[in-house]
């Protein structure tokens, strides 16, 4: 289907091609030309909103032509579904371009040119972007039209205005399109045109602006426009301008004399009313302008009637330059108006429109004075001679801004760049620094305004500062990778010169002075007064109040931070639990969720655990902290190594940190079930709600940290707990009779040297790696200036913190892990092989000893204890481990002190554990 | 549901220190005389539920059992300011009021006859409270009361609560001068048996030490009961600052003892204080660091129990397990540079056997208490030395008993009828069995201890024996 659309699309083309003209390139040219008058009434009727009523009947008329109704009726409901605002605007545009026969010839004969599938492709693809959209739309209209028919080409004047105007659309599609393969096709057709249009390219991607009005493009002569235009447009014959008409009535009625049949002195007068005319950018009978191209950029140039007197042809030469110069800066400062080129040229062009004020006002005088016949040809250039400088100043100005295209920033930069290197020319100097403080002036208001306010307001995207609006701040308490903070406001690539050396700082102001806004708090701006020291003289007196607004916002906002919303507390808070610092809660919460802790993952209910937790801390001390009913818990699913490893992998936080619970069909919770038996002892994780703005600091990122820590601590609690379980066995079940020298022995000692370990490594942890960081980060906090140095101390706390608990180091730790692992299984064998050692003996005790037998009896309970404390069993498992735990121990012992030689750290926790692996 | 703790302070002595203990844990949680929250002490972040609960009125009640066997003591505490702190349902004084003479024997007696009734206020503490932990017991063992019936009491609780820890705060009498109590050797050792086999942890508090300690340390000349007594409080309150102000480690009793007690008999424990003032006597307030408090601890004279061992003997004693638990400011690093001098200068002679370090706990200090010190610290430390101790206690009862001397006294009751002395042969039989296992503890190979000669020690075993309480072991 496709392929025979687009062959017909072709054989259309072709056909066209052979009616239109002989040279497609000549007939194409021809509607290019038309389209300066065409695209501003395109402009301004798609930029209103059209009534309902007429739009369904565009939408009618599509219908009607169209081969597939139904599937267009679809395809525009689910863009109006989706959202897309100009689809209406579309329609009406396709629907115009249905009911004009001619244009729809040529629209069919452009898009034959180019591969029609490459639009279905579009379709599917990016079903939702508008601009792609919009292309895409128009496909849909050549087949169409190639069921409909083409009637016989007319060469008329209408339709050709009607085809041209159908190219601009077309060609405002393709400025939109981002398909490459239309702007490669229609790429000619964009380059040429854009030199006579100022096609509204948008400056800033997705910032809108109001449209141009129409009357100020449709009249060239208004704007100076004609002189930048090559050939004069054919669209405008019929125009009845006053000049054309002068101009026919001079070759209708008498053609011109050269100058050359007047006596000098004549002649210097009709060249002074010439210029005078041509100062104000209007040509005369002797004053001509010449179009093309010339050497210093311009595209055109005036040039006099060779025939008149040498002497003065080369005195009125020099004031020609005068002449172009102000097309160029008029032209410039009419252009600049429009509200696409942003706040900061139209300020320029107002500053430059009050210059053109004053040469008007000198021309004007000038003219007064030759009509009192005071003026001469000398007395013009001697007059004209303080203008001549400036406006060659200016007008290199503006051709260098033109070139550029600048804008915001780029216009400061270059006007001020420029008064530097006129340092010389100290009335030029004078002139460009007096503008660019004009047209610096909206600059520094939206400077000031984000500065003492912490708003952007800068509705053409000129300001250093650009805003992400797409980053919340929400997500910093959920995001591991939350970039709020860094990306939100960002430095742009423009920035002016005279503001380059303080941009970081204002950026930080003004974000301070956001997060304080954010935070529903209101500021009071000191010293938002005196708002008129902008100069962007050599003192620079803004750069200080720059610096002054930079500290009250720092201070501010850490202000507000540390006392208001109570940062200090907060940390602590967060130590209590995450660090275990105050452990009574801890270890109510295990005695209590034990059984719930012992479960597989996905049968733990969060509920219960939750119930349980904060029935623990309201029974422990942490009752007195006012935070504690932000600690919540949470199950990961997999243990701490596989997460370390993920982290450190691909750098990912853990991806399903809010997931509840853990979902049995994903792969990785799959995996972590098939590792082997992992329960809620290795899984659990407290979690902590943070709230806007303390989310800055205890970020997901800095709490993913604190829960690794933690998870880290919870374990060897845990390991900690089986072996003290252990040992209370010992002491009940071997007390009561002599085991020196039994495999009970063996085992007790075994029990003491891991529970060492465990109290050693614990002890390293907390005290020598937790708590003397804390204290060091708690001195840095309290000396902080601003919330970036605070953000900064806390991360390098954890980091350091992670780092020393040797959580980054996976060989350390899964030493360590195995250490545990062989202490926790060693509390399991002994908590079930040593009741049973002796259960008999409890039996025998039950029956009723006689007193005489007493003696004879007890002796032989207690041989028989110690025989079954000797048990050969029990005696192999404890060796086994026994030599298992030391072995491991020693090789961890080894590790630590090769690694304490560059990480000095590691070296405390080797001395602890060497002695509990010296006593094997 | 804190992991709570209920004290039972048995005798004239028990009932002493028990109440010198509960003062100093008033003030360091800001609870008035009368059990009154103070204002200033509402924002603690102490645990008082551990040792203390709340009536109907919020008022703070000691879980504290007053035992004694005739009524001088008790009444005197009845009359002090704190009379309102206890619960007077939990004072159990005998009916007869005469006490139990200073025999042991008179004390397991009325102990067994009256075991209902003080079972019963046990049970509705222990019914009272959510998780109990365990028991601490304060006694003497030489008398009669605090030693005989704390003897019994011990192994009541042993076969009622025996998966509960118990540990006791045990004095030990004054040997440096001749006793008013002449069968103070026979109390000893029978009460050394059942702290030997009934209880999980005995802090042994040395009167012989204390007053040394008063007299070289202090500069009292004749110290008095309540001075050695306060001594005795502030080491029972340090001991439990840990579970009272919790921190990173050691938040409950078992954390705290397991690692001090590697083996189930050797769990007497000796205690060192630094520094040390008694009440309005803050003379010389010194520079205290953490090292500093770690080295004094080390020194034998700060030490509250009294070695007995001869310079050779003293010279091969170790120490089995020490934790430190320093109070105060501290600056968390220094621990580890005190630590590691210690170990440079070889401070402490440890077992070869066993992890040989020193463990540190810090704690926080009362903020209600002002004291002239910032950093003060507590050891707890098993000591190999301190079976020269028990076997004072075994050489003076040989002497006794080498002369059959007031053995009468014992006979009256149902244990030793029928001149029935195997408990007294038994007994020292045990205390000798933890003299040699201290003895073990010094050799390097102490887990081969007793296998060469097992055979030996079977046979032995076979005609003197051991002994077995009548409880089921733990399942």
């Amino acid at each position: 289907m496709e392929q025979a659309y687009s062959e017909k699309a072709r054989e259309l083309l072709k056909d066209l091609v052979r009616v239109c003209s002989n040279s497609p390139q000549a007939a194409a040219a021809l509607i290019h030309d038309n389209l300066e008058q065409l695209w501003p009434s395109l402009q301004g009727a798609s930029s209103q909103s059209l009534p309902k009523l007429q739009l369904l009947q565009e939408q009618r008329v599509l219908l009607a032509s169209s081969p597939h109704p139904q599937k267009l009726i679809e395809k525009i409901e689910q863009l109006k579904d989706a959202g897309v605002q100009g689809i209406d605007k579309y329609i009406w545009l396709v629907g115009q371009v249905m009911s004009e026969p001619a244009v729809k010839k040529l629209v069919t004969v452009v898009e034959g040119g180019m591969d029609p599938s490459s639009y279905r492709e579009s379709v599917v693809a990016e079903p939702l972007d508008q601009h792609a959209q919009a292309s895409s739309q128009l496909p849909n209209m050549p087949f169409s039209f190639s069921d409909v028919g083409e009637g016989p080409a007319k060469r008329s004047r209408e339709s050709e205005q009607m085809v041209s105007r159908t190219v601009s659309v077309v060609q405002q599609f393709h400025n939109f399109g981002l398909d490459d393969r239309q702007s490669e096709s229609a790429g000619w057709v964009n380059s040429r045109s854009e030199k006579y249009l100022d096609v509204p390219k948008p400056l800033i991607e997705g910032v809108s602006y109001p449209a141009t009005p129409q009357w100020n493009i449709d009249r060239p002569y208004l704007t100076g426009q004609h002189l930048f235009q090559i050939a004069p447009p054919i669209v405008f014959l019929g125009c009845r301008h006053p000049h054309d008409i002068l101009s026919l009535c001079y070759s209708n009625t008498d053609a011109i004399r050269t100058l050359g049949i007047y006596t000098p002195s004549v002649q210097e007068l009709l060249v002074i009313d010439d210029l005078l005319y041509a100062m104000v950018g209007i040509e005369g009978k002797y004053v001509r302008v010449r179009r093309g191209r010339f050497k210093d950029g311009n595209t055109f140039s005036f040039y006099m009637d060779p025939s008149m007197d040498a002497s003065i042809h080369e005195l009125a030469k020099r004031v020609l330059p005068l002449c172009e110069n102000y097309i160029v800066v008029s032209q410039f400062t009419e252009a600049r108006s429009h509200f696409k080129h942003g706040l900061v040229n139209h300020a320029f062009a107002a500053a430059l429109r009050a210059i053109l004020q004053d040469y008007h006002a000198m021309v004007a005088q000038l003219e007064h004075q030759f009509r009192l016949t005071r003026l001469s040809l000398q007395g013009l250039w001697f007059f004209s001679q303080p203008m001549i400088a400036a406006m060659q100043a200016l007008s290199m100005c503006m051709l260098k801004a033109s070139t550029q295209n600048a804008s915001g920033a780029a216009i400061l930069n270059l006007l001020h760049n420029q008064a530097t290197a006129m340092a010389g020319d100290s009335a030029a100097r004078a002139l460009l620094q007096k503008l660019t403080h004009a047209a610096s002036a909206p600059y520094f208001g939206i400077l000031e305004r984000w500065v003492y306010e912490g708003v952007i307001d800068d509705p053409y995207g000129e300001f250093l500062i650009d805003e992400n609006k797409s980053l919340q701040k929400e997500s910093l308490s959920q995001d591991y990778h939350a970039t709020y903070w860094q990306q939100r406001y960002s430095l742009r690539r423009d920035i002016p010169g005279f503001l380059a050396s303080s941009a970081e700082t204002i950026l930080t102001t003004g974000k301070y002075l956001n997060a304080v806004r954010e935070c529903g708090h209101c500021i009071q701006i000191p010293f938002a007064e005196d708002a008129n020291q902008r100069n962007i003289g050599p003192r620079r007196p803004y750069l200080e109040r720059i610096n002054i607004a930079y500290e009250f916002a720092s201070a501010e906002l850490l202000n507000l931070i540390i006392h208001k919303f109570d940062l200090m507390g907060r940390l602590r808070s967060v130590k209590h639990y995450f660090f275990v610092d105050q452990g009574d809660f801890l270890v109510h919460f295990m005695d209590t969720a034990r059984d719930e802790l012992a479960k597989r993952p996905s049968a733990m209910s969060m509920e219960k655990l939750q119930s349980l937790l904060e029935l623990a801390l309201r029974t422990s001390v942490a009752a007195s902290d006012p935070y504690h009913e932000d600690l919540t818990c949470n199950i990961e699913r997999s243990n701490l190594l596989t997460q370390l490893q993920n982290i450190s992998q691909n750098g990912a936080g853990p991806a399903h940190y809010n997931s509840q619970r853990a979902d049995s069909t994903d792969a990785s919770s799959l995996q972590g079930m098939a590792s082997g038996s992992i329960t809620g002892l290795e899984t659990f994780t407290l979690d902590y709600k943070v709230r806007w703005p303390l989310s800055l600091v205890i970020s997901r990122k800095a709490l993913t940290k604190y829960q690794l820590i933690f998870r880290h601590l919870f374990h060897c609690k845990h390991v900690e707990r089986q072996l003290c379980a252990t040992w209370q066995l010992h002491q009940s079940a071997a007390r009561s009779f002599n085991s020196l020298g039994t495999a009970m022995s063996q085992s007790y000692v075994l029990c003491h040297r891991m529970l060492h370990f465990l109290q050693t490594f614990e002890h390293y942890m907390t005290f020598e790696v937790l708590e003397p960081n804390w204290h060091v980060m708690h001195g840095q906090l309290q000396s902080a200036k601003s919330i970036d140095e605070v953000m900064q101390h806390h991360d390098a706390f954890l980091d350091k913190c992670l780092k020393q608990c040797m959580l980054f180091w996976p060989q350390i730790l899964k030493k360590v892990d195995k250490l545990k692992s062989i202490c926790l299984h060693y509390a399991i064998a002994t908590q079930w092989l040593i009741p049973a050692l002796f259960r008999g003996e409890s039996f025998d005790s039950q029956e009723p000893a006689f007193s005489s037998k007493k003696v004879a009896k007890k002796g032989y309970k207690s041989q028989w204890a110690r025989q079954a404390a000797d048990d050969t069993n029990f005696k192999t498992t404890v060796g086994k481990l026994d030599e298992e735990f030391i072995k491991e121990l020693k090789s961890l012992v080894v590790l630590l002190s090769n690694g304490s030689q560059t990480e000095p750290y590691l070296a405390h926790l080797a001395q602890g554990l060497q002695a509990v692996e010296q006593a094997a | 549901m804190p992991r709570e703790i209920i004290t039972l302070q048995v005798g004239q002595c028990g009932n002493q220190i028990g109440m010198e203990f509960w003062k100093q844990l008033c003030l360091e949680h800001g609870i008035s005389k009368e059990g009154i929250l103070e204002d200033f002490a509402t924002q603690g972040g102490d645990r008082k539920d551990v040792f203390f609960y709340q009536a109907d009125d919020e008022h703070y009640i000691p879980r504290a059992l007053l035992i004694d066997l005739e009524p001088r003591v008790i009444n005197s505490i009845q009359n002090s300011e704190y009379r309102n702190l206890y619960n007077h349902e939990n004072v159990f004084v005998a009916d007869h009021g005469g006490g139990a003479g200073n025999n042991w024997a008179s004390g397991y007696h009325q102990g067994e006859q009256v075991e209902e009734d003080i079972m019963d206020m046990i049970d509705r503490e222990a019914d009272g409270s959510d998780s109990l932990e365990g028991f601490v017991l304060c006694h003497s063992i030489a008398g009669g009361t605090g030693s005989g019936m704390g003897s019994y009491l011990l192994e009541a609780l042993n076969d009622r609560y025996s998966k509960k820890l118990v540990q006791t705060y045990s004095v030990f009498p004054n040997q440096m001068e001749t006793s008013d109590v002449v069968v103070q050797p026979y109390n000893s050792l029978l009460t050394l048996k059942r702290l030997t086999l009934n209880a999980d942890c005995v802090v042994v508090l040395d009167n012989t030490a204390l007053n040394r300690i008063a007299v070289d340390r202090l500069h009292i000349p004749n110290p008095t009961f309540a001075q050695t007594n306060s001594l005795v409080s502030t080491v029972m309150s340090a001991s439990t600052t840990t579970l009272r102000y919790p921190g990173y480690m050691n938040n409950d009793l078992v954390g705290l003892v397991a690692s001090l007690i590697p083996t189930p008999r050797c769990h007497f424990l000796m205690t060192g204080y630094t520094p040390l003032t008694v009440e309005r006597q803050a003379n010389a307030i010194r520079k205290t660091t953490v090292l500093d408090v770690m080295r004094r601890l080390l020194q034998a004279k700060n030490i509250m129990v009294s070695s007995y061992a001869r310079t050779k003997e003293a010279s091969q004693a170790k120490y089995i397990s020490i934790l430190n638990i320093i109070q105060g400011e501290v600056d968390p690093t220094q621990v580890h540079k005190s630590l590691q001098r210690i170990r440079e200068r070889k401070l402490a002679n440890f077992i070869e056997w066993g992890p040989a370090s020193i463990q540190v706990a810090l704690s926080r200090k009362s903020p209600y208490v002002q004291t002239a010190h910032r950093v003060s610290g507590l050891m707890l430390a098993s000591h190999t030395s301190i079976r020269h101790l028990f076997s004072k206690c075994i050489s003076q009862y040989e002497k006794l008993r080498k002369k059959q001397a007031f053995l009468d006294n014992y006979r009256k009751f149902p244990m030793f009828a029928d001149n029935d002395l195997s408990e007294f042969d038994e007994s020292r039989e045990i205390v000798q069995n933890l003299v040699d296992e201290y003895k073990a503890c010094e050799s390097a190979d102490y887990i081969k201890w007793g296998m060469e000669d097992r055979g030996k020690a079977m046979t032995s075993e076979g005609n003197v024996s051991g002994t077995l309480d009548s409880r089921v072991p733990a399942l």
